[in-house]
């Protein structure tokens, strides 16, 4: 074990974006090509987090002296809504001893099998096989899946008719990341909340959709930092006509809202309801008890929250409230839903 | 052609040309003089679009009535105002007709919790009051009316919770000829079921062969329906079309068999907007579709195998 987490924190040297490696860089030319919403500019970016975040010392916190009883094989369906969108869970089912059987994203299918490839070249020989979704039944004895409520009910079917048990499966639906502003926020952390917006085009499961403001607070500086960070991770070249069928709609129904050029981002104001990804909701408060309230109504889709330290201090001390900013860099131990993969893992 | 023509001849059309022509002649109207609808500029209005505008093409002052949609989580309803309840009348019973017959039929409605003016209360009123023998009714406690052997055949429409809190604490027998219609309304309640499932569950409850179990797809903002007489895919009736459309861009149509969002253009909304970009994650089959589950947009953030299989 001990040499293997040596070996993983090596390859993260490798693939950290400082040099070139070919691996990687073959690998990110040809995700650029795959179906997706992915610019260079971000998966660079996911690329370097990632790494960031793999090292000796944050391998052996997330384990923290986790061993499974025995060891089984683990369907994992990857749906990668961003670049290496399924890294965590194959650490988690490699390091735990278990064979991975991965369904590869459509949109993402070259990162993962490529960091495989690395760590085999450092000497290992990892339990793992990429496989097409008819064959995960076949092979799977547990599996770990993420959708919306309705894909999950789908996919909960066709796992029990092949024998897969509930208490073996983890299934994840948390779908986006809310932030709540109390007015003194930094210029700092304005720019962060606008990485937590637009990065990978607001598709994945931590990016902020909602941002709660005190009524008096006008979306001014958010959106001049929405356009300012446009200028360093462009939008992907799809984004604008996207968006351009939603801000069509709000005028049509003329509700308040406002885009960058170039329609790269687009801001409304209203209930706090979560619009399609690129298209943030600003949704005023008069007190902290709404937005709890309105939070505890959402809670079962709600990835993350964020605000600053000031007004964490001012947020129920049972919320895992992160900072402004961090939607994108997660730890290694983070909790998709809530729910400790390793724990999972440990207890099949 | 003229709107009063498409007003009573809509349910008769039976080709693909003359959806198109009463197609043709109703958008423009709608364009004319659904402000909404104008300024939206695109084909398909999305329904999120009756909770925040006035969808009409003339003034509300003159509608016959008002569909409300059930409301969930503390949401606005979104609200249809209704021309002529004519209009909704002829939709409504050329669509059953087609699927069940003329009738007569023992009609009953279990819909615990609808409001009184939602458009599916008001749809089994009419269905009861064209179609209904004597003994057709709604009910709300969890004792079944009675059925007696003379009767004509049932058909029992309910809300699939209703129906489901129905068979989780009793079981009964129904007349082997009875069809179950459930009509949707899982979203709020049984997150972890698919619909075969609820099928396989409605027919042990009720002491029936599954394919008794049928359903309707039906919503507030939608004057017509469509049926599934049994199994999963709904047909829509002629003056009805839905496609499927990629949600991340409801421009692009996609083919049959993989999932996106219901596009429907129904011409009974002839005096609203009849071409609706719905929240429910669907997939074509033949003529028909399949209904997966609802979509609001937001279902595209995060990660998502269903859409990424595609």
């Amino acid at each position: 074990m001990k040499s293997l987490i040596i070996g993983l924190s090596d390859v993260a040297q490798l693939w950290s974006t400082l040099d070139t490696y070919p691996l990687r860089d073959d690998a990110v030319r040809s995700t650029l090509s795959a179906p997706n919403h992915f610019t260079s500019e971000a998966i660079m970016y996911a690329i370097d987090q990632q790494m960031n975040a793999i090292n000796e010392a944050t391998i052996i916190h997330w384990l923290n002296d986790r061993v499974p009883n025995c060891k089984h094989q683990v369907g994992v369906i990857n749906a990668g809504n961003i670049p290496l969108v399924g890294l965590q869970d194959l650490l988690a089912v490699i390091l735990c001893g278990h064979a991975y059987i991965g369904v590869l994203s459509k949109k993402s299918p070259y990162l993962i099998p490529a960091f495989c490839e690395t760590i085999n070249q450092q000497g290992f020989d990892l339990d793992v096989r990429f496989v097409e979704m008819d064959e995960i039944w076949k092979q799977a004895e547990s599996l770990i899946a993420t959708g919306s409520d309705a894909s999950i009910a789908q996919i909960q079917g066709i796992a029990k008719s092949h024998g897969i048990l509930r208490e073996k499966s983890l299934f994840r639906s948390n779908r986006f990341g809310i932030a709540i502003l109390d007015g003194d926020e930094s210029e700092d952390e304005w720019s962060d909340l606008a990485l937590d917006i637009l990065l990978h085009e607001g598709m994945g499961c931590r990016n902020v959709a909602l941002i709660f403001a005190p009524t008096d607070l006008e979306p001014d500086r958010c959106l001049h930092h929405l356009a300012q960070t446009r200028a360093v991770f462009p939008a992907h070249p799809t984004t604008s006509g996207r968006l351009a069928i939603q801000q069509a709609y709000l005028d049509a129904t003329n509700q308040p809202h406002a885009y960058g050029e170039g329609l790269e981002f687009l801001l409304s104001k209203g209930a706090a309801e979560p619009q399609s990804p690129g298209h943030v909701r600003w949704v005023e408060y008069q007190s902290l008890d709404e937005v709890i309230a309105i939070i505890n109504g959402l809670i079962n889709q709600i990835q993350c929250i964020l605000a600053s330290p000031t007004a964490t201090r001012t947020l129920p001390k049972d919320w895992n409230v992160e900072p402004l900013g961090s939607t994108q860099t997660p730890e290694l131990s983070w909790k998709p839903d809530g729910k400790d993969t390793i724990d999972f893992l440990c207890n099949l | 052609m003229t709107l009063n023509e498409i007003e009573t001849q809509f349910t008769e059309l039976t080709t693909s040309d003359q959806f198109h022509r009463f197609e043709v002649v109703i958008e423009s109207h709608q364009r004319a003089h659904c402000e909404v609808y104008s300024r939206y500029g695109r084909k398909y209005l999305p329904i999120a679009a009756f909770k925040h505008a006035d969808v009409t093409t003339f003034p509300i002052s003159e509608a016959e009535d008002i569909f409300m949609s059930s409301s969930t989580g503390g949401n606005e309803r979104s609200r249809h105002f209704i021309r002529k309840m004519s209009i909704y009348q002829d939709a409504v019973c050329a669509g059953f007709e087609s699927v069940f017959g003329p009738g007569p039929f023992t009609i009953w409605a279990f819909l615990p919790g609808y409001i009184p003016n939602s458009s599916l209360v008001r749809m089994l009123k009419i269905l009861i009051e064209r179609y209904g023998h004597d003994n057709s009714q709604f009910f709300l406690s969890d004792h079944l009316p009675q059925i007696e052997s003379h009767d004509p055949p049932l058909i029992f429409f309910g809300a699939a919770f209703g129906l489901l809190d129905l068979v989780e604490s009793n079981i009964y027998r129904l007349p082997g000829d009875a069809r179950i219609v459930e009509t949707g309304g899982m979203k709020t309640h049984r997150r972890e079921m698919t619909r075969a499932e609820l099928h396989a569950q409605l027919a042990r409850g009720f002491g029936l062969q599954e394919n008794r179990i049928w359903s309707e797809y039906g919503m507030c903002e939608l004057l017509s329906q469509a049926y599934a007489k049994g199994g999963g895919v709904y047909y829509p009736p002629p003056w009805m079309r839905v496609i499927i459309v990629d949600p991340l861009n409801p421009e692009q149509i996609l083919p049959e068999g993989e999932a996106g969002l219901l596009a429907i253009t129904d011409l009974a909304n002839i005096h609203t907007v009849s071409s609706i970009l719905t929240e429910d994650l669907g997939v074509k089959r033949g003529h028909g579709f399949e209904v997966l589950g609802r979509f609001p947009g937001s279902a595209l953030r995060g990660c998502n195998f269903l859409l990424d299989s595609g």
